[in-house]
């Protein structure tokens, strides 16, 4: 029981403190600081376990503590935090189906005309705001009129054409 | 050891539901990505639950039946993140724009002037795909030249991702100041 509540624990803490800090301030690079705060707050509650196991015996977590332990706190909270994060990358981003969806909400039981719905739908709004993430996050750099990948964006590139191609799928997007 | 085991078996859920998702949709792409995710992440729940009982089986008696069932909890959770993970992986190579800009300058040799890229990915292409998407999964229906809402699952996603936005960032879309 007590790995169940010092996981759950762990991850209640990291999502006060980063609803908290975001109050405060929403950060630049908002995925790398929301990683900082989780795993942040998983590696003090690693250190803690010992003292948190030995203080409070109704946990039942053995002294010293198992690495079994360790390592099932550490894999859940990992798991969540990944998970989090590829959430919040659709905080942070417009998914244009989730856009389009609402303008037809928004129109009412009389639907959409066809002929509006790609009105506001331009690069200026799908595309740009993408490659300005992309150069912000150095998977791209902007050289003489270019853009140019980076040896990251190779490396990114390639994990999802290698995966793309395993699935024996297109190019998507 | 059982405790190993019980730690583990995420991963080995995990493992096993990147296998089957791949070994089905390579082996009937007929069947969709959606449905060989689902079916990789049922293999893959199967998998834990079997991995964690067996575990729990073999150390009865030396941890509360209470504890075990906490373990169990615990291995069930962590997969359900992992497998969470993979399933918008997998959507992330699907669907990403971001992802997709990539490709296309990899594949251009890895540079391409605003102009060409615009022409290789933009808001036609991005447009026409999704809402074909939404179109054929039922989500949006078209009547007599109107697009209306299907089914209420995309919307409701939709309205939470808003309400997470507004709690997280004070604003409901990253367009507004």
């Amino acid at each position: 029981m007590g790995e169940f509540v010092i996981s759950a624990g762990t991850v209640l803490a990291a999502f006060a403190i980063h609803l908290v800090a975001w109050r405060v301030r929403v950060p630049e690079r908002q995925t790398r600081a929301v990683l900082a705060i989780f795993f942040g707050t998983l590696a003090t509650a690693l250190l803690l376990l010992p003292v948190l196991a030995a203080s409070w015996p109704a946990l039942r977590i053995p002294v010293p503590v198992p690495m079994p332990s360790y390592l099932s706190i550490s894999g859940f909270v990992t798991a969540v935090t990944l998970a989090y994060m590829i959430t919040y990358s659709a905080v942070e981003v417009d998914s244009p189906s989730l856009v389009m969806v609402l303008a037809i909400d928004r129109a009412g039981p009389g639907g959409l005309p066809e002929s509006e719905f790609d009105q506001g739908m331009s690069d200026a709004l799908l595309v740009e705001p993408r490659i300005r993430d992309l150069l912000r996050d150095g998977l791209i750099r902007e050289e003489d009129g270019l853009y140019r990948l980076t040896p990251k964006g190779v490396r990114m590139a390639r994990l999802f054409i290698r995966h793309r191609w395993l699935l024996g799928a297109g190019k998507g997007g | 050891m059982a405790e190993w085991f019980s730690a583990l078996s995420p991963v080995l859920g995990l493992a096993l539901n990147v296998a089957v998702q791949v070994a089905t949709f390579r082996g009937r792409p007929a069947i969709g990505l959606l449905r060989s995710e689902y079916l990789g992440f049922a293999a893959g729940l199967a998998g834990v639950m079997v991995v964690a009982g067996a575990a729990r089986s073999v150390s009865s008696g030396a941890a509360p039946p209470v504890d075990a069932a906490f373990r169990v909890l615990l291995s069930l959770g962590c997969y359900a993140a992992l497998g969470y993970c993979h399933f918008h992986f997998v959507n992330l190579g699907e669907t990403a724009r971001r992802i997709r800009l990539l490709r296309e300058l990899h594949e251009a040799g890895g540079a391409l002037s605003h102009g060409e890229l615009a022409a290789r990915y933009g808001a036609g292409e991005i447009v026409g795909k999704r809402i074909a998407r939404l179109l054929g999964t039922g989500q949006v229906v078209l009547r007599e030249g109107r697009y209306h809402i299907g089914s209420p699952l995309v919307l409701t996603i939709a309205r939470g991702m808003v309400a997470l936005k507004k709690v997280l960032l004070k604003k409901g879309s990253e367009h507004e100041r």
